[in-house]
């Protein structure tokens, strides 16, 4: 599809631990249509994170990808030599991850950083790139740059740091952008800065992103489309209307569930819980992987493997029961 | 540790069962303030902040006065630093106050000697927000629940095994449990068995810091729910730090929100959430978990706006002069440097300490 920008088929990424495989992204195909935010939620440990980082190319050890297919602007990013891949990297797709204080050089100044990537990705020389940084400290909201592009990491606050890697992913005006939970690491009312800062310059400089959140809030507020993974799978897609207010997969239907309700508000109420624990992946159940979670398992769930099937239009679930739901209303 | 006040301070022990309708607890102006640094480290930042008024200190609680009546849920919010969990710790006497007073089951608690804060501690527990360091690594589950069990020196060896028994029940858990390791659990039961411990000596106080933060989505509505049953069944008066409000309306009866060392709005859970507050609190709340609500009707349904703060937190080291909030307040006025708004009341059990709220 010429129109897509980033497209995901079929990704596998596994670990090779001493016990045994561990399926960390388990076949999971998305696309990313230019100028949309895709947003990706679960768990910890469901393979946001990993998939963000084998489009990058950058799995950790054990960690290797080791099927599918990942195109980007109609690149074989698999198939690519690491030197070119060194060049989409930060400048074609850029990443801001979740812990401003360990994603930046600690020995540099914040100023410096941005200007590395300008003169690296960009060839800008040395005069060029400072004005160009400070330009983008400014548009991330950074008070007084000029001052600011001194500044060593440790000097800011968490915002600004924050704000900080932000100018650095918007820097090379990249196509697509990963946002892994930008905002989990910061105070409420810094979040809520930072998460309009992210919308303003999504909507102003029309940027393509992935954002990775296990919050649900963030994700309503910020993304098009949704993607719900679970246990290294993707469970249910589409777009962030009709995922909150139509959840296909029990597990969704359980994550909206088990939040507080809001008004009128009722103490004794219970929160509806999600039974159990989310499953070790080098030991997952058989079948489908939420079924002894499930309120609504059949036999066939810890039997059969379900696929991801598209069960209304632009909605798609992995889930017997949802199916055979929908097979009958159709 | 400081000199223990003499006994006779304390109140008798005749005295000390409290009426119904008194509070469980009563704390009343709260002050505790850190020393900055003064090594060659933290030289830098000091002796930039040192005034003429004397060495810096971190203003971490200060003025605080609030009551939790028996079996009361009191929520506690507000950004990382404001000092929630000092005030939860200065209530335990975990952390020795600058000054103030904490009244608890009619004692003072200030005033109590190590042997009479031997015997309240048995009936104020805390469960702490991450369950993976607050569990010592090298002990089974059932020396875990044991250990509060004997150091008050609790029952015969049946008693006491029948008793952790117990324990893991009421928490949902079994028996298989004992003889396991803290590393052998996830994230949700570990925080289970720091729930146990904490009933082990049947307080009648608990302290929840931030309990279910550091836990998976699925797995929060689970703790949330157990210690709500445990709350109730116990009559427990609970103090619920946090910073997910729409956790802390979900469980509190009142909450109290804190902003750089001071209580700042205090109120019952309805009129906090749902009237129309100072702006610092309408800020905080206004920020974004909209979890509940589905994008295409946020704009709609909600009784307050969305309201952006601008910048960080003040130092609280160099507090500003006047309202503590001002640099960041959308609504300040000039009248706002002149003072810093004490804690008033503004509505039949709602305060207040904003000059635009009166």
């Amino acid at each position: 599809m010429p129109d897509q920008l980033l497209s995901i088929d079929h990704l596998a990424t596994h670990l090779e631990t001493t016990d045994g495989i561990v399926k960390a992204v388990n076949d999971v195909s998305l696309t990313v249509t230019p100028g949309r935010v895709l947003g990706l939620v679960g768990e910890s440990g469901c393979g946001k994170t990993m998939t963000a980082l084998s489009v990058m190319r950058i799995v950790p050890p054990p960690g290797r990808i080791v099927g599918g297919a990942i195109r980007f602007q109609g690149v074989d990013l698999l198939a690519l030599p690491e030197r070119e891949m060194q060049r989409v990297r930060g400048r074609r797709i850029a990443m801001i991850f979740q812990e401003p204080m360990t994603a930046l050089n600690p020995v540099l100044t914040v100023g410096e950083q941005i200007a590395e990537m300008l003169r690296y990705h960009l060839g800008m020389r040395r005069g060029d790139a400072r004005s160009r940084a400070i330009e983008l400290l400014r548009q991330v909201g950074v008070p007084s740059p000029d001052e600011r592009y001194r500044a060593y990491p440790h000097q800011l606050s968490g915002g600004l740091r924050q704000r900080v890697m932000i100018a650095m992913a918007i820097s090379c005006e990249p196509a697509l952008i990963f946002a892994d939970e930008p905002t989990t690491a910061l105070d409420v009312t810094i979040q809520a800065q930072i998460l309009d800062l992210l919308r303003r310059l999504q909507r102003e400089l029309r940027l393509s992103v992935v954002l990775i959140s296990h919050d649900l809030g963030v994700i309503a507020q910020m993304a098009d489309e949704v993607a719900v993974m679970y246990a290294g799978r993707i469970v249910e897609q589409s777009s962030t209307a009709t995922l909150f207010n139509e959840p296909l997969h029990p597990y969704t239907q359980g994550l909206m569930k088990s939040l507080p309700r809001r008004a009128p508000r009722d103490r004794r109420q219970r929160l509806t819980a999600i039974p159990g624990s989310v499953p070790q992946l080098q030991h997952l159940p058989s079948g489908c992987a939420f079924h002894p979670r499930c309120p609504v398992a059949i036999a066939r769930c810890a039997a059969d493997e379900p696929a991801l099937k598209s069960l209304a239009p632009g909605h798609d679930a992995r889930c017997w029961v949802a199916e055979a739901k929908y097979a009958q209303a159709v | 540790m400081q000199p223990a006040p003499t006994p006779s301070s304390m109140t008798h022990p005749g005295q000390a069962g409290h009426p119904d309708g008194q509070p469980l607890l009563a704390v009343k102006a709260l002050i505790k303030y850190f020393p900055v640094d003064q090594s060659w480290l933290g030289r830098s930042a000091s002796s930039h902040n040192r005034s003429a008024h004397g060495p810096a200190v971190v203003h971490a609680v200060d003025d605080v006065s609030f009551t939790i009546r028996s079996g009361e849920v009191l929520g506690l919010v507000g950004e990382s630093g404001c000092g929630k969990s000092t005030v939860a710790r200065l209530i335990l006497r975990l952390l020795e106050p600058t000054s103030g007073e904490i009244w608890f089951e009619g004692n003072n608690l200030l005033a109590a000697g190590r042997r009479e804060l031997f015997a309240v501690r048995r009936r104020m527990q805390i469960i702490f927000q991450d369950p993976y360091s607050s569990l010592n690594p090298r002990l089974r589950i059932g020396d875990v629940l044991e250990e509060p069990l004997l150091i008050h020196r609790v029952g015969s060896p049946e008693e006491r095994h029948r008793r952790v028994i117990e324990l893991l029940a009421q928490v949902g858990m079994d028996e298989s449990a004992l003889t396991k390791y803290p590393h052998e659990f996830s994230g949700g039961q570990r925080q289970r068995i720091g729930i146990a411990r904490a009933l082990a000596l049947r307080p009648a106080f608990i302290v929840a810091d931030e309990p279910v933060s550091s836990l998976d989505v699925s797995i929060q509505a689970q703790i949330i729910n157990l210690l709500e049953e445990l709350q109730a069944a116990y009559h427990l008066s609970l103090l619920f730090i946090a910073h997910d409000l729409h956790m802390v309306r979900h469980v509190s009866d009142r909450v109290a929100v804190m902003y750089l060392g001071r209580i700042v709005e205090l109120a019952g859970t309805e009129s906090l959430f749902y009237q129309t507050p100072p702006p610092k609190t309408q800020a905080f709340l206004a920020t974004p978990p909209v979890t509940q609500t589905p994008p295409a009707s946020s704009t709609g349904g909600s009784a307050r706006p969305r309201l952006l703060l601008e910048g960080d937190l003040p130092s609280p080291i160099d507090l500003p002069a006047g309202c503590r909030f001002y640099s960041r307040c959308p609504k300040r006025i000039d009248d706002c440097l002149r003072q810093d708004p004490p804690l008033i009341q503004i509505a039949p059990g709602h305060q207040a300490a904003c000059i635009l709220a009166r």
